[in-house]
Order: C-alpha cells, then sequence, then structure tokens
C-alpha cells in the first residue's frame, strides 16, 4: 500500500535525513517504526502523509501521490501528530462537523472506543485532559475507517490502563484492506500490538521485517552465562542472569523483545543487516 | 469526485471553520463596535454646524482602521498552518488545497462587509445626533462616500491592499506574521518612495517645493506659481492597472505559497 522508491529527504541541503531510501509496506499489517531521536521517524511519517515533500524520488500511498494532498487521498489517511489540537466544542458538535468528511466514518464505533478508553462524553473537547483528548483522537482516527492510519507516538499521554486499551483497540480494527504504522520511542508500548518492526538509523531502514521473520533469524533468550560459541549479538544482565540476543540458526521458537531488538540493531547494526538482507 | 473542488466539500469546511471560530468572530464585532463608538464619538460631541472635515477625520479614521483591522485579520487566516500542532490537521482534512485556501479567502472577503456594516451603522447613529443639532439652513450630514475625496488616493489603496499582502505574510511568516509583515510592508513601501523620489528628481531637477502621490501624481511651487501634474491617458492606465492587478496577484501567490506549504 506504501512504496518509497529511492527518496532523499533533509530539512536542509547539506544534511539529509533520508538518502535513497526504499521502503515498501503491505495493507492487512500493524507496523511499529522505531528509531532514536532524531533518526527521521516523524519525518518519515510526514512524508508519507504529504506533509513533506522528498528533494529526489517517489512515494505512492494507496494509488496516490500524497504531496498532492488530493482529497481522495485524505480521506484514506488519518493522520494522528504527536502534539495534539482539539477545537473547543462539544463532543457532538465535533462528530456532527469532522465525521462527514469521512466517507466511512461510524458515530457508534467511535463512541463505543470513548466508553472503552473510559472518556467523559458530556464534556467540551477543551476541558479534557491531555491523555483524554488524545483517547479522543485515536478513538477518531479508528473510527474514521480509513485504509491507512499514521500514529506518531500515540500512546505519549496515555496512562497504564489506556496503554493496554489503546493496544487492545487499535488490534481488534485491523483488516486485510488497512495499515497502521505507529513510532514511538516506547518500545514496550506496541508490544503485543505491531506485527512488522520497521527500524530507522543512520538515515536508511536497517530493519522491515515481521516479528516471525525476525523469530525465525534471531533466539530472546535468558541465560546464566554466555559462552564464546553461542553467536551472542546482544546481553544485557538481569536479576535472572543475561538476557541476550542470539543468531537463531536452527530457528528455535522465542518471543520477540522490542526493546532488546532494538539495542541489538544499535549496537551491532552490521550484523544485523548482514542476517536480514 | 471532483479533486480541485466541490461545492458540499467546501460547504462542511466552511461549517467547520464556523462551529470554531462564530464565537470569535462576534466577539471582534463587538470590539469593533466599541472602537467605532470611541473614536467617532468626540467628533459627534463636538459638532455643532456642518464643516466637510468631519468626513475627511472619518474618511482617514476608516481608512487607517479598515487598513489596519484588515491586515490584522488577514494575517490570521493561514496561522494555522504556522505550526504542526493545529497545521497538521487542517492539512490533512478531507478538502482540497483550494477549498482551504478559498475558506481563508473567504473570511478575508466577508471582513469587509462586516466592517462596512459596522462602521456604518455607527456613523449614521452619530451623523443622526449631529444632524439633530445643526441650524435648519445648513446641509445635513450623509453617510461617508468611500470613492468620494475625503479619503487621499494612496490611503484609500493602501487601506484595500494591504489585507491581501498581509495574507500572504500568514502563509510566509509562521511566528509574528503581523510584525513581521509589517516590517516588510514599511520596506516596500519606503523603497517605492525612495523610487518615486528619484525619478522626480530626474524629471523635475529643480523646483522650490514639491509634493506627490507616489507615481500618480506631482505638484510643485516655481516662480510663485503653482503646478499639478498627474498622469492621463494610457499612462495612467497602465499604473492603475498595475496597482489593481497586484490584489489578485497576491492572492494567486499566497494560494501557491499555501499549496506548498510543509509541515
Amino acid at each position: 500500500m506504501i512504496d518509497l522508491t529511492t527518496i532523499s529527504f533533509g530539512y536542509s541541503r547539506r544534511k539529509l535525513i533520508f538518502q535513497d531510501l526504499n521502503l515498501s509496506l503491505q495493507s492487512g499489517a500493524i507496523y511499529g517504526l522505531l528509531g532514536k531521536n532524531g533518526a527521521g521517524k516523524s519525518s518519515l511519517l510526514r512524508l508519507m502523509g504529504g506533509l513533506l515533500y522528498p528533494t529526489v524520488g517517489t512515494i505512492n500511498v494507496a494509488g496516490f501521490e500524497p504531496r498532492r494532498r488530493q482529497p481522495a487521498f485524505l480521506q484514506e489517511v488519518y493522520f494522528i501528530p504527536e502534539e495534539i489540537y482539539l477545537p473547543s466544542v462539544t463532543l457532538q458538535r465535533y462528530i456532527d462537523t469532522m465525521g462527514p468528511f469521512y466517507p466511512r466514518f461510524s458515530e457508534s464505533t467511535f463512541r463505543r472506543y470513548l466508553t472503552e478508553f473510559d472518556v467523559p462524553q458530556d464534556q467540551k473537547l477543551t476541558d479534557m485532559s491531555y491523555g483524554q483528548k488524545k483517547k479522543v483522537i485515536i478513538s477518531f482516527g479508528l473510527a474514521a475507517n480509513t485504509r491507512l492510519v499514521i500514529m506518531d507516538e500515540p500512546t505519549n499521554g496515555l496512562d497504564i490502563p489506556s496503554k493496554s486499551q489503546f493496544r487492545k483497540i487499535v488490534s481488534s480494527v485491523l483488516d486485510p484492506d488497512r495499515l497502521m504504522i505507529l513510532s514511538t520511542h516506547q518500545v514496550r508500548d506496541l508490544d503485543n500490538l505491531i506485527d512488522t518492526v520497521i527500524i530507522l538509523d543512520e538515515s536508511e531502514v536497517l530493519l522491515n521485517h515481521s516479528l516471525a521473520d525476525i523469530g525465525d533469524r534471531l533466539l530472546f533468550d535468558t541465560v546464566s552465562s554466555i559462552a564464546q560459541t553461542d553467536r551472542v549479538l546482544y546481553a544485557e544482565p538481569t536479576l535472572r542472569g543475561q538476557a541476550v540476543v542470539m543468531e537463531n540458526p536452527t530457528q528455535e521458537d522465542s518471543r520477540v523483545d522490542l526493546e532488546r531488538l532494538f539495542n541489538t540493531a544499535m549496537t551491532n547494526r552490521n550484523r544485523i543487516k548482514t542476517l536480514f538482507h | 469526485m471532483n479533486q480541485l473542488f466541490d461545492l458540499r466539500r467546501f460547504g462542511l469546511l466552511v461549517q467547520l471553520h464556523l462551529s470554531e471560530h462564530l464565537k470569535t468572530y462576534l466577539m471582534g464585532i463587538a470590539v469593533l463596535f466599541g472602537i467605532w463608538i470611541v473614536m467617532l464619538a468626540p467628533s459627534t460631541a463636538r459638532t455643532a454646524h456642518f464643516n466637510e472635515s468631519v468626513y475627511r477625520l472619518h474618511g482617514i479614521l476608516f481608512s487607517f482602521l479598515f487598513g489596519g483591522a484588515g491586515a490584522w485579520f488577514a494575517s490570521e487566516a493561514f496561522r494555522v498552518v504556522g505550526t504542526p500542532v493545529r497545521g497538521i490537521p487542517h492539512l490533512m482534512l478531507p478538502a482540497s488545497q483550494l477549498e482551504k485556501y478559498l475558506l481563508g479567502l473567504l473570511m478575508l472577503l466577508l471582513f469587509v462587509p462586516v466592517f462596512l456594516g459596522v462602521f456604518y451603522t455607527v456613523e449614521a447613529v452619530c451623523f443622526a445626533i449631529i444632524n439633530s443639532r445643526l441650524p435648519v439652513a445648513e446641509p445635513r450630514y450623509q453617510l461617508l462616500n468611500l470613492a468620494g475625496d475625503a479619503i487621499p488616493f494612496d490611503l484609500r489603496y493602501l487601506s484595500w491592499a494591504a489585507p491581501s499582502l498581509f495574507l500572504l505574510g500568514s502563509i510566509y511568516f509562521a511566528k509574528v506574521p503581523f510584525v513581521k509583515t509589517c516590517i516588510v510592508a514599511f520596506l516596500i513601501y519606503f523603497f517605492f518612495l525612495f523610487l518615486n523620489e528619484l525619478l522626480i528628481l530626474q524629471v523635475f531637477p529643480v523646483r522650490e517645493h514639491y509634493g506627490n502621490t507616489p507615481f500618480a501624481e506631482v505638484f510643485f511651487l516655481q516662480s510663485g506659481r503653482r503646478y499639478d501634474l498627474e498622469l492621463t491617458g494610457l499612462p495612467r492606465q497602465v499604473i492603475y492597472s498595475v496597482l489593481l492587478l497586484m490584489v489578485p496577484a497576491l492572492w494567486f501567490t499566497a494560494y501557491i505559497r499555501f499549496k506548498e506549504k510543509e509541515l
């Protein structure tokens, strides 16, 4: 559904954030976009949304060129930015004025999500707390039923129960024709939610693979000691021993730990590139 | 579905805009009434006889307030896309770039009848009060004729053209667009004054005293006689056409800039 072909982008000509970047994302998946601060996560999402223009290369999203920001394209994309804005109106007024822009918007679904998020529905949007506002935006974005949902740091401002509720709701709305992409620097928030991981580092896509693929090639384990022959890519001490990420030539089953995966990619980028390319 | 302009979609956009801003606009109208009352009340209280100077006062006040308020209003038109917080939801709203731009322009155009309505309402009340006090033999005050001589040509033009420049400024400058556009406007204005001055010095090197309306007319004193010169015929039409076309040119530039806005 999303194809970025040899794109380059930078806020200044001298320093490019992306150079000759290629990326292809398929529908029916929830992508987690990970990267260090300044790696270009938000810029990449904005390029997909047509809010930024690549200096070189082409972007295709659901058959549209995002930079043209055509209504038909915008009806297929809902962008939840890191910092949010809601007008000083009631929830019903918000539904009445915003809903008609999205042909597949469902008010009943929106209200159901709000109920699940425990958001009061009888007060002005500006009277809500930051977390509640964020939940309103997330609920609306999901109820708009657009084919692509882009979320930039969606869990910022959510309390612990809400994060869990967020994972539950987001995973329930995925269908084969929809694609969701979430960026975060709090990787634990994406546990049990995403099915594909994209890691951005040093102007390139270091990793773009499904959790199943990653599990086939990497083994996440906890060991009491590390032997030279273990092909350990990353290790960190825990109370129960060493939490490790190892190469997985025998394709043993293990649960992918996103935080350890990310640290592995940051500390052992060349090996990760070799393993996955 | 038309990707450039759709009336239903534009209607939704207007509805959305008014649902967010109508209260602010109504408060703005109330403030405008207050300003006009404060501005016109002193002359209303003082005037006991018919005098053309009242028209000149109203004309100059109108020009400055219309230009100033219009410029401020225009500088707010696209401020929404100045920052990502408000700009991203606005740019990602499923409406065309043209519709979003036209919304800003429509609000600016609607400012004109609203401002005129407020001004003439307050002026009508003021003149009714003054007229009731005037001696029977004196003529009555009529509402200000904006096309008449009460407002100098350059002031009239600047007050009507300034909002368009500030409309463009609201897209160019993300922060404090009004102040920044003011600075640019003054620089442009002084540049043209200087250019006009240079041309006059070339054409009329010897003069005792002169004054001018830039690029339109000049008068000077020589050997005790006053000479008034103004453009006529084709040169006059060219200058007026350029001045007139400046406004749609600014609107078009603002549209292009808006279309290419990145956040």
